[in-house]
């Protein structure tokens, strides 16, 4: 399984002929679709940020940067040298 | 209120500071006070044009408000982290209840925007792939972008475990 797409290159390409032949699936995954369907709130997010609160699940937080240096924020994610969620604050 | 507006595509230059009128909170809305707003890696593809089409275009009109992850205070009283989908670079956001949390006192609110769309997905990719199809006999192998992937470990334990979700 792979995640992201921040190289913005193109994903690997696979010969339908191999999926038969080895009896594999390809998914892809996105979750705006889902969201605009059921929401964002709910269970899962909920049962996220319990484990967080109890932390169970310890989320990466990246830099921060005041909202009028969202500039420096996106030269940073497009240089790929940040790492974790970037924050702005207003 | 003040937010970080662009009105051409572009890279981070087209970015600029201005001072617009509050948003307006709409049935099912709330109006918060923005106390921390996510950067996520969709803005970019978002203010460089490159998701303008189909079901799930991220193109507003332009001049545009860049912004999908907010943690916030609602006029009563709660704190919430949201899903929105233009308007979070700003010092006011409107968020719909369906895409909100109350945001437990424990968690901070950059961990909370972390949760999210890349907590969010890993959860769907682990428990259910949004789909009646389970991938249970799937595994993650790499991970070279270690957003998602972090949550995922976890949480792919957990969906093993004789408790399940």
């Amino acid at each position: 399984m792979t995640y992201g797409a921040s190289s913005r290159q193109g994903a690997t390409v696979i010969p339908p002929t191999r999926l038969a032949v080895e009896n594999i699936t390809v998914g892809g995954f996105w979750l705006t679709p889902l969201i605009t369907r059921d929401g964002a709130g709910g269970k899962a997010l909920e049962e996220l940020l319990d484990l967080t609160a109890r932390n169970r699940l310890r989320p990466l937080v990246g830099s921060e940067y005041a909202l009028d240096h969202a500039r420096d924020a996106h030269e940073g994610l497009l240089s790929r040298r940040t790492k974790g969620k970037l924050v702005l604050l207003p | 209120m003040r937010a970080m507006q662009h009105d051409r595509f572009g890279g981070p230059e087209v970015l600029r500071e201005v001072e617009v009128p509050d948003p307006v909170a709409g049935p099912g809305e709330i109006l918060v006070e923005v106390e921390a707003a996510g950067v996520d890696f969709g803005d970019i593809k978002e203010i460089a044009g490159e998701l303008t089409e189909g079901p799930y275009a991220m193109k507003g009109p332009l001049p545009h408000i860049l912004g999908m992850e907010v943690v916030g205070q609602a006029g009563d009283g709660r704190r919430v982290v949201g899903y929105i989908r233009q308007g979070g670079y700003a010092t006011k956001a409107v968020v719909a209840e369906r895409d909100l949390a109350l945001l437990p006192q424990e968690v901070g609110a950059g961990a909370a925007l972390a949760l999210l769309v890349r907590g969010l997905t890993a959860w769907r990719t682990a428990t259910e792939k949004g789909s009646s199809t389970p991938i249970m006999d799937s595994r993650p192998t790499s991970s070279w972008m270690p957003s998602a992937g972090r949550f995922s470990t976890p949480l792919w334990a957990r969906s093993g475990s004789s408790d399940g979700w």
